[in-house]
């Protein structure tokens, strides 16, 4: 009893000291965050170009999602459904090998019966493409991969007599190639969180598994993925936030000027080309930039609340079944020293 | 373990510092190159003039030429300087100019100054540095933002953007510039620089006519010909154009084309067989369209197909080096779509070359042409912000600068650029004196004089810059194979402009 | 001698497991370093040289003559190009974030973990669903509210000061603490008289130092790659591009193509960037581990 009115107290003296912690997060989040998402919606809700100031109410979302109109409207829902699709193409594409990659070297890594030399310096190797510059990493691919024909692969096809390929002008080969540079850019990183997760893990259930005589598959099927879970799961919503907002690579990855690829161009991309100035003084379509931005935060919020949903409630319901499980037992014997007693 | 990992990671970090670092004891590269550039200078000014005999015919005739011109071209008398009218404060720090490129900035300063008087050190710039095509998007920053701005550099694909927009510029008569003191600039100049009220908002120094410029060593091979009039001869319209382009091609078994880009075919097309302005009454209607591109895209397929446009595309690294005669662009193109501003040292024309020497380089073995239509391209408009704290520095520099006969003659005779003045540039080609060594010693003032006579820029609107560029990008998907029909290019095209621009409607 | 025999056995799968593995990650490390061994490699030959042999394992000796063109020569587009400018713009810009978003992101984390209050969990709630809005959707408001209603174009602030709300890392940080910081130390401190914030200096911080320094390298790593941010804020003045628009500005330039001049310049914003890594490697690669997420 005491003691619960003593953390009361304590707990009222030192909850400002709380507050004064967060605030500093919460203010600047407001500021630099919560205001411009709210400034994003009202945008949404307004003009583009000339008509800026004006109320449209829920034109642009008209625009964006049903494209119904003229030739605008039409052409503006295209390329805001086909952005949609590229960014989930491409976002699958780079995440599939990333995290079955980054899987196997961690166990590979954390794995003490295997003997691999070296580790340390490969670790660091395959982290090194993530702290480049994503604009260097652009540009370096361009040079060696594009659709110029002074670019290292068009060079290597000319010297062996064959003709130019115009990489980025096919859909395929970009996308390959992008997919290829997002694996390239984040394996090592993702490969580190899974090391850092199976090292997290009680290290006397592999003891356990080893004397019970388990096989590397099993510990890999039984022991470590499930209790990695967590972890891939961060690693999933980290990516797909990260996915839906890919920009870079897809952004930089073209030879003529503004020649932005309808097969590269993200959600986050078109974004980017709405608002900003371009060739004419009175082009930036916030209203329509802003609408898109807002749809992309709905579906990154429904994805997102989706995935902790899934696992939290798996969590929930192997605890609630524990917990059935031993109300039961506990009934059981009750009911038998019950019956013992009457006995 | 740890000291190896510690050691592996020192020694790949010295290595790549290392190798990166490894020609840098060759410190002379810059002053050799400055000195080959001076030798350089100094042959081809003896070369001409060894070389004065033999020019002394195309000469006579172009004196000839510009004889009549010149008579023609009397000199109007221009009205001096006038004061500012007040609505523009003095007295500020510097007189800003805010540009994307100052290649010829920095002469004309030294013009400005010596006409004028004015202080060297208080004539500043303010360099967005980016390619022409993006500097609108950044010039529209340094508006938005506080930072001093007394006059601005726009292209002719977007200054009418700014010029029709009060709240980025302000009328000339604002520091004392007139609309009579352009009695001796071409036309179209003026007609460009006044806004949709007739206003007269901005000036330029220069006159963007298009040529041809074509290898001459090429033309002598695949053709037989070896003077310009020939050359001009062969290519005299579209027709002709690529009948010479078989020819090329069949002889250079597929190698060369006779045209460096789309884009290239499609600045000489627009700008020269376009009657019809793209936007009319806020609408780019299905018709209009159609009258505007004329028979282009056919013409672009038909001939990309055929070979006969290079597949390189403009302002990329793929571009230049066709003009040379080594690497893996060595002799794709035959000849280059370029207006005056190409010409110059240190421009398009000097990379297309490669330096004198180099491997593969073509030094002087172009010569230029008025090509199969007479068009332009671009050009650079100088405009006054309505936030200009330096009125009258600001005046003088336009008038020296776009007006003024003595300085701009200065100014031709030191980059050989083509001005804005008939009667500097009929005295300049009568004189003779102005020889371009890029293009083997050949006066390309004389053979754009027509020209630049005929530039009509009365079909610009302020969106040309956005149709312009989509409309190249979806030519050329089309011509590469990404797009399958006409019908379909011209539906993307025209969709990528709808979706650009704002406030017109695209049909 | 049955047994010796299944143990020699297994030794050898085991072994030849092993190579399997090696060879696997030797191929792994070549993709990863390649690329940036040739781009070293090329940056030092000259344009002329590149155009025939675009891929090259031998450095030459031309870095000179393609530093110049980046740097005074025709590469450079306006006259106070300078790599080291662009460096030094990075280098404040990241170094500042960096110290920002570790300090201000313990501060919130230990507030979290430490002190008992109303809306800590909502608090806490609102962090990470805040961590689910991507860097775009703010955008468009972003750079409208900055560049637009408060005129900070080309300004560091609009770049520095949002590094101090960084919800992955609170997250981050949170979880670390959760797990490895004890309470009973702050409960200490109270008795000997320690302040609530000295405790938070003097105790907290030296304790997370292992997550702070993982969290601040990954930081520095974000900040000085953020082009996209960096790129619709600082747009107009040149002194002030930093080390990606400096690049790109360079890959941009389109009057005089200098391949050589461009791996160049690629390779200088890459190989400093490498070289501190592989200084540090032992804390970041080292690092992660000591965090990481645990439920």
């Amino acid at each position: 009893m005491a003691s619960t009115a003593q953390s009361r107290i304590k707990s009222i003296s030192y909850a400002k000291y709380g507050y004064m912690f967060i605030a500093p997060f919460f203010i600047v989040y407001l500021f630099f965050q919560i205001w411009p998402l709210i400034n994003t919606f009202i945008l949404s809700f307004k003009g583009n170009g000339n008509a800026a100031s004006d109320f449209v109410a829920l034109e642009n979302y008209q625009t964006l999602l049903f494209g119904t109109g003229d030739r605008r409207a039409a052409s503006l829902h295209n390329t805001f459904t086909q952005s949609f699709i590229n960014t989930i193409i491409l976002w699958v594409g780079n995440f599939i090998p990333q995290i079955f990659l980054s899987l196997l070297l961690a166990v590979w890594f954390t794995d003490s019966k295997l003997h691999i030399p070296g580790k340390g310096a490969f670790k660091v190797i395959m982290y090194l493409p993530n702290i480049i510059t994503a604009v260097s990493v652009a540009a370096l691919f361009m040079r060696f991969i594009s659709n110029s024909e002074t670019s290292a692969m068009n060079v290597v096809l000319h010297n062996m007599g064959k003709t130019a390929i115009k990489f980025e002008n096919s859909a395929a080969w970009s996308r390959g190639i992008v997919m290829f540079i997002q694996t390239w850019l984040w394996f090592g990183n993702t490969m580190i969180m899974m090391m850092s997760g199976i090292l997290g893990i009680n290290p006397s259930l592999f003891e356990a598994a080893n004397i019970d005589g388990a096989s590397s598959g099993q510990v890999l099927r039984k022991i470590t993925l499930p209790l990695l879970r967590p972890m891939v799961v961060y690693t999933l919503i980290t990516s797909m936030i990260g996915g839906l907002q890919m920009f870079d690579i897809p952004f930089l990855y073209h030879t003529a000027q503004g020649d932005i690829k309808d097969h590269l161009r993200t959600v986050a991309v078109f974004i980017y080309e709405q608002f900003r100035v371009g060739n004419n003084v009175h082009s930036p379509q916030y209203g329509i930039a802003g609408a898109a931005s807002i749809m992309l935060f709905i579906v990154t919020a429904i994805l997102g609340i989706f995935v902790f949903r899934a696992n939290r409630d798996a969590d929930e319901v192997r605890k609630k079944k524990e917990r059935k499980e031993m109300i039961k037992a506990y009934k059981k014997e009750q009911k038998l020293a019950k019956m013992g007693g009457i006995e | 373990m740890n000291n190896l990992k510690k050691t592996l990671a020192l020694v790949a970090a010295l290595a790549m510092t290392a190798t990166a670092f490894v020609g840098c004891g060759d410190d002379n590269t810059s002053s050799s190159t400055s000195e080959s550039a001076t030798e350089a200078a100094t042959e081809a000014e003896s070369e001409s003039e060894s070389e004065s005999e033999s020019e002394a015919e195309s000469e006579s005739e172009s004196e000839s030429e510009s004889e009549s011109e010149s008579e023609s071209v009397s000199e109007a008398e221009v009205p001096a300087l006038g004061a500012p009218d007040g609505t523009l404060s003095e007295g500020g720090d510097a007189l800003t100019i805010l540009c994307w490129t100052e290649d010829d900035l920095s002469y004309m300063y030294d013009v400005v100054a010596e006409a004028s008087g004015m202080d060297k050190s208080k004539m500043v710039y303010k360099n967005v540095g980016s390619a022409g095509g993006e500097a609108n998007e950044k010039y529209a920053q340094v508006f938005a933002s506080d930072d001093d701005v007394d006059l601005y550099f726009c292209d002719a694909d977007w200054n009418k953007a700014y010029q029709n927009n009060d709240e980025y510029s302000a009328p000339l008569s604002a520091v004392g510039i007139t609309e009579d003191m352009y009695a001796n600039a071409y036309d179209y100049t003026v007609a460009m620089g006044k806004d949709n009220n007739g206003v007269l908002k901005g000036a330029t120094w220069q006159v963007a006519a298009g040529g041809y410029a074509y290898r001459t060593d090429l033309a002598e091979e695949y053709l037989g010909i070896t003077t310009p009039e020939d050359m001009q001869a062969a290519i005299s319209d579209w027709d002709a154009f690529w009948a010479t382009a078989a020819t090329v091609s069949e002889k250079s078994e597929g190698a060369t084309a006779m045209a460096d880009s789309v884009d290239g075919v499609w600045r000489a097309y627009s700008n020269g067989n376009r009657t019809s302005a793209w936007v009319q009454d806020g609408t780019i209607t299905a018709d209009n369209a159609k009258a505007c591109l004329g028979d282009f895209i056919s013409m672009a397929k038909t001939n990309y197909d055929a070979g006969y446009i290079s597949t390189a595309s403009q302002w990329t690294d793929d571009w230049l080096p066709q003009g040379m005669s080594a690497g893996t662009q060595a002799n794709k193109t035959f000849g280059f779509f370029f207006p005056t501003w190409s010409l110059g040292a240190g421009s398009q024309l000097s990379q297309a070359e490669g330096e004198e020497g180099a491997e593969g380089s073509t030094y002087g073995l172009f010569n230029i042409v008025a090509g199969p239509t007479s068009w332009f391209w671009g050009g650079t408009w100088i405009c006054v912000s309505p936030k200009c704290d330096n009125a009258t520095e600001a005046g003088q520099f336009l008038y020296y600068m776009t007006v003024d006969t003595t300085s701009m003659q200065k100014y031709v005779d030191a980059k050989g650029d083509f001005v804005n003045n008939k009667v500097v540039m009929a005295n300049t080609i009568a004189a003779g004196t102005n020889s371009n060594a890029l293009l083997g010693g050949q006066d390309q003032l004389a053979v754009l004089a027509d020209s630049a006579a005929n530039i009509d820029m009365s079909i610009a609107t302020q969106y040309d810059a956005t149709i312009n560029t989509e409309l190249q990008n979806a030519v050329k998907a089309y011509c590469e194979g990404t797009i399958d029909s006409e019908d379909a290019c011209v539906d993307e095209f025209l969709n990528k402009v709808s979706e650009a621009l704002t406030d017109i409607t695209v049909e | 001698m049955e047994n010796v025999g299944v143990s020699k056995n297994y030794m050898l799968i085991q072994k030849i497991k092993s190579a399997g593995c090696f060879i696997i990650c030797l191929l792994l490390a070549a993709v990863c370093i390649v690329p940036l061994w040739i781009m070293v490699c090329n940056a030092t030959h000259d344009r002329f040289f590149l155009s025939t042999n675009p891929i090259n394992f031998i450095p030459g000796g031309d870095f000179a003559t393609n530093y110049y063109n980046i740097s005074q020569g025709e590469m450079a587009q306006f006259p106070d190009f300078n790599v080291w400018t662009g460096y030094l713009n990075s280098l404040i810009i990241a170094g500042c974030s960096t110290v920002l978003t570790v300090f201000f992101s313990a501060l919130t984390s230990y507030g979290l973990t430490v002190y008992n209050f109303k809306i800590r969990d909502t608090a806490y709630t609102i962090i990470l669903a805040v961590m689910m809005i991507p860097v775009q959707v703010t955008s468009t408001g972003f750079v409208q509210f900055m560049v637009g209603t408060l005129g900070l174009a080309n300004s560091y602030i609009p770049l520095i000061l949002p590094a101090i709300a960084a919800p992955a890392v609170v997250f981050y940080m949170r979880q670390y603490m959760k797990s490895s910081f004890p309470l009973d130390i702050v409960e200490a401190a109270r008795i000997d008289g320690c302040g609530e914030f000295r405790t938070f200096v003097s105790i907290a911080i030296p304790m997370c130092k292992p997550a702070i320094a993982v969290q601040a390298i990954f930081a520095f790593v974000q900040n000085w790659n953020n082009y996209y941010t960096q790129n619709m804020i600082i747009l107009s003045n040149t002194k002030r591009y930093t080390m990606p628009i400096m690049i790109q500005n360079v890959l941009g330039q389109d009057k005089h193509p200098d391949v050589g001049a461009q791996y160049a310049a690629v390779a200088l914003s890459v190989i400093p960037i490498v070289v501190i890594y592989l200084c540090l490697s032992k804390f970041i690669v080292g690092g992660v581990a000591l965090g990481g997420v645990k439920e």
